[in-house]
C-alpha cells in the first residue's frame, strides 16, 4: 500500500502491520506492508488505519505495539519515528484468565 | 454470624475411614480476615495438613472453600477453591475452578467441604443439603472422568445437580491427575491423585436453598450493569475465547515452542482462534451465572482424528500445539479429549510431552524407551500416543506420570530441558519475553503458574510504565498482581469478569456490601497480601527458600534463538534483582521468608497464634 501520493520525490520507509485476533476481522487481512515517506511517525500509520478501516486509535480495545512494546512506552507516543522494517501490531487488550 | 449475606458460616467434614460427617462453624474475624475461598483454604491447610505429610498419606486432606460471592446472583460467581497437598510438586497447592459445583455447595448450606481420611474401597459420594450418603464406586473404576460424572448425576438423580469426579489416571495415581468439576477443572497439582488415593471416584452434589444477600435490588442493580459492561468489554471473550491469544502471544515472541526451545511457532496460523473457528467451533460454554461464555467447544469432523471433541484454551493448544510442534488443531482437540477421560492436566502434560520429544531427539531415549514411539517434534501421532502412555503408566508413562519433579529426582542429568519451578511445569508464556513473568513464575505460591504467581503481560505492555524488558519496578507489579489475584480468587468469581464489578486494584465496597452488609474495603488488596503471605508462611514451613524461587537452566543461560525476540536473554543475575526487589515490595528477608514486622503488619501473627 502507497499511502502518500503527493511527495513523490521524497523517499519512502515499509513498514509491516499485522491484525492480530479480532482485528483481523476489521480489516479482513493478516498483515500488510504500508509505505509511509521517511520521518513518518506512528500517527501516519493511525491516519492510514483510520482512512482504510475506520479503524479510531487510540482506544482501550485496541493495542498499538510497535517492535514489541506498547506505544505509549516510547517516549514520544504517536509521534515516534518509524524506521524502514519495523513490526507494528494491533491486537486486542490482552487479560489473564 | 455478622454477615448479612453471601456466607453460610458452616463447613461440611467428611471423613472418608470412618464414613462419619460432621458440620462446623466459621469465625467471624478468620472471614474478616482473609474473606473465604483460597485465604480460608489456605488458613485450613495451614492448621490441618502439616508440612511432614506426604501428599498420599491418609493425613492429607481436600478442603474445597467458596467465596463471598459464589454462587450469588452476579455474573459468573461460579469459582470454588481447593487446598491439598500437591502430588505433582510435594508441596502447598492453591486450585480454582469454575463449574456448578460451588454455587451447589452453597446452596447446600456450606461454604465448604472437607474430605478427609481413606475410603476402605472404592466409593462416591452424594450430598443433599446436609445429608450425605455413601455409595460403592467399585464398578466405576476405569471410568474416565467424563462417565463417571454422568453416573454421578444418575446416582442423585435432581435436575441441575452438580459434580466432581476423577478418571482411570487418577486411580492409578498420576501425579498430573485432575478434578473433573462439570467440565471445568482443578487442573494443575495433581488434586485428581489425592481423591485417588482416597479411593473417591466423585462428589454429586444438590442443594435446594437460597443464597441470602444483604442488599437483593442493589445486587440485581449491580447485575443489570455488569452484565451491560461485559457485551462490550469482553465480546472478544465470547466470539473467540482465550484461544484468540495464540497469535497474540506469539507474535509477541513468548510462544513456548518445542519444549521452550524458542518463542515463536511458525505453524501458529493453522491453530488459532481463525483456524479453530472456522474449523472445529461448534458452540460456546457458559459457567455457572456467566454472560461471557468464553468456553469454545470444538469438533474434529475430518481427518484421524474425526469425531473427538473438547473444550479447548489458550494453555491447552499451546502446550500441546506449539511446545509439541504440532500444528494440527484436530490432534491438539483429540489430546485434550484424551486428557479428559484419563483425566490429567493439559498443561502439565504438554510439558511432558515435550520434554519427551526434547530428549527423544537429542538422542538421550530411543524407541525403547517410548514403546516404539517415534517422539519426534511436529508428530501429532506422537504427541496424542505419548499423553496415553502417561495416564495409564505404561512405558516411559510411568516414568513420566511422577510429574517432572518425579523426573528430575530420577534424572538430574536432564535438568537442561526441564522448564518448571517447586515441581509445576510452566504455563505458556516464555519469560525471556516478559520479565515480570519471570517473577511471577518464581515466586508463585504453587510453582510456575500464570494465575496465581500475577499475569503480567498486560501491565508491561499496554500500561506505558513497565517496559517489559526492565528489570526495575517488576517487584512491585508482580506483588500487586499477585495480591489483586489473592482476593479475587477468596471472593468466588472469575477473573474474566473482575473488571464488570470494579474488583480492581483499588475496589469499591459496593457489591460487598449490597452482597454481605459489610465493606471489607479498602482492605481487599490487604487480604489479598496477608493470603499470599499465609500462603508464604505454609510454603517456608515445607522448606521453600529463595532457592527454590529459581528458574530453571534454559531460561537463565540460552538466548532466544529466533522469532520477533531473538538474542533476549535473562541471567540468573537480571532475575535475582528483580526477585531482592520483590522481596522489599513483600517485607521479606532475603531468604524469601516474611519478616516478624510484615506478620504483624498484616495480622497474621494474631490470627495464627
Amino acid at each position: 500500500m502507497n499511502m502518500s501520493s503527493k511527495e513523490v520525490t521524497t523517499s519512502k520507509i515499509k513498514v509491516r502491520v499485522k491484525y492480530l485476533s479480532v482485528l483481523r476481522d476489521k480489516t479482513d487481512r493478516s498483515e500488510e506492508d504500508v509505505e509511509i515517506s521517511e520521518g513518518g511517525t506512528l500517527a501516519d500509520i493511525v491516519s492510514y488505519l483510520h482512512g482504510e478501516y475506520g479503524i479510531v486509535l487510540p482506544e482501550p480495545q485496541i493495542l498499538l505495539v510497535l517492535n514489541g512494546k506498547g506505544y505509549n512506552q516510547y517516549p514520544e507516543k504517536l509521534e515516534t519515528k518509524l524506521k524502514d522494517g519495523d513490526t507494528i501490531l494491533l491486537l486486542p487488550p490482552v487479560s489473564g484468565g | 454470624m455478622k454477615f448479612k449475606g453471601g456466607y453460610t458460616g458452616k463447613v461440611m467434614r467428611i471423613n472418608l475411614s470412618t464414613r462419619e460427617y460432621k458440620i462446623q462453624e466459621l469465625k467471624d474475624n478468620e472471614i474478616e480476615l482473609l474473606l473465604g475461598g483460597r485465604g480460608l483454604a489456605a488458613k485450613l491447610y495451614y492448621d490441618e495438613i502439616q508440612p511432614e505429610i506426604d501428599p498420599f498419606d491418609s493425613e492429607n486432606k481436600l478442603i474445597f472453600m467458596t467465596g463471598p460471592l459464589t454462587g450469588v446472583g452476579l455474573p459468573s460467581t461460579t469459582k470454588f477453591q481447593l487446598s491439598t497437598k500437591s502430588p505433582e510438586t510435594g508441596g502447598y497447592l492453591c486450585s480454582n475452578c469454575g463449574g456448578d459445583f460451588g454455587p451447589q455447595l452453597k446452596r447446600a448450606g456450606f461454604d465448604g467441604l472437607i474430605i478427609e481420611g481413606v475410603a476402605k474401597h472404592w466409593t462416591h459420594i452424594t450430598l443433599k443439603d446436609n445429608e450425605v450418603s455413601f455409595g460403592d464406586a467399585t464398578q466405576w473404576q476405569e471410568l474416565s472422568s467424563i462417565k463417571t460424572l454422568e453416573r454421578l448425576k444418575e446416582e442423585i438423580d435432581e435436575p441441575r445437580s452438580a459434580g466432581l469426579s476423577i478418571g482411570p489416571a487418577a486411580e492409578r495415581l498420576v501425579r498430573i491427575s485432575f478434578i473433573n468439576v462439570d467440565s471445568r477443572a482443578f487442573g494443575r497439582g495433581g488434586a485428581g491423585a489425592v481423591l485417588g488415593s482416597k479411593r473417591l471416584k466423585g462428589i454429586a452434589i444438590k442443594g435446594t436453598g437460597s443464597i441470602p444477600v444483604a442488599d437483593p435490588e442493589r445486587v440485581k442493580q449491580i447485575w443489570k450493569d455488569a452484565v451491560k459492561d461485559l457485551r462490550t468489554s469482553r465480546a472478544n471473550h465470547t466470539k473467540y475465547g482465550t484461544p484468540q491469544y495464540i497469535e497474540v502471544i506469539n507474535e509477541l515472541g513468548c510462544m513456548p515452542t518445542r519444549n521452550f526451545q524458542t518463542t515463536y511457532f511458525e505453524g501458529a496460523d493453522d491453530v488459532n482462534a481463525h483456524a479453530m473457528k472456522a474449523r472445529y467451533y461448534t458452540k460456546n460454554y457458559h459457567c455457572f451465572n456467566c454472560s461471557v461464555g468464553c468456553g469454545m467447544i470444538n469438533e474434529v469432523k475430518e481427518g484421524p482424528f474425526a469425531g473427538t471433541r473438547a473444550r479447548t484454551e489458550y494453555e491447552t493448544i499451546a502446550l500441546l500445539g506449539p511446545n509439541c510442534g504440532v500444528k494440527d488443531f484436530g490432534a491438539i482437540v483429540a489430546a485434550n479429549q484424551l486428557c479428559d477421560e484419563l483425566g490429567i492436566d493439559t498443561m502439565s502434560g504438554g510439558n511432558l510431552v515435550a520434554l519427551t520429544m526434547e530428549l527423544f531427539e537429542r538422542g538421550l531415549i530411543t524407541k525403547k524407551d517410548t514403546d516404539g514411539i517415534e517422539a519426534r517434534f511436529g508428530s501429532s501421532k506422537a504427541m496424542v500416543e505419548i499423553l496415553r502412555l502417561i495416564g495409564e503408566r505404561k512405558g516411559i508413562g510411568d516414568l513420566l506420570a511422577e510429574g517432572i519433579k518425579g523426573v528430575l529426582i530420577k534424572h538430574p542429568e536432564w535438568s537442561p530441558y526441564i522448564l518448571s519451578v517447586k515441581g509445576m511445569p510452566f504455563a505458556a508464556y516464555d519469560p525471556r519475553g516478559f520479565y515480570g513473568n519471570a517473577l511471577t513464575y518464581g515466586t508463585s505460591s504453587r510453582g510456575a503458574c500464570h494465575n496465581v504467581g500475577g499475569w503480567t503481560i498486560r501491565d508491561e505492555l499496554q500500561s506505558g510504565k513497565y517496559d517489559r524488558w526492565a528489570l526495575e519496578g517488576k517487584g512491585r507489579l508482580v506483588k500487586q498482581i499477585q495480591d489483586n489475584r489473592g482476593y479475587i480468587d477468596s471472593l468466588g468469581i472469575c477473573t474474566v469478569v473482575r473488571g464488570s464489578m470494579d474488583f480492581r486494584d483499588d475496589p469499591q465496597s459496593d457489591v460487598m456490601e449490597a452482597v454481605t452488609g459489610y465493606g471489607f474495603t479498602p482492605d481487599l488488596m490487604e487480604i489479598g497480601a496477608r493470603v499470599y503471605n499465609l500462603e508464604r508462611m505454609i510454603l517456608n514451613r515445607e522448606g521453600v527458600r529463595r532457592q527454590n524461587d529459581q528458574l530453571p537452566e534454559r531460561i537463565v543461560k540460552e538466548k532466544v534463538p529466533s522469532g520477533p525476540i531473538k538474542g533476549k536473554f535473562l541471567t540468573r543475575e537480571m532475575y535475582n534483582e528483580m526477585l531482592d526487589e520483590y522481596y522489599r515490595e513483600r517485607g521479606w528477608d532475603q531468604d524469601g521468608i516474611p519478616t516478624e514486622e510484615t506478620l504483624k503488619k498484616l495480622k497474621l501473627k494474631d490470627l495464627l497464634a
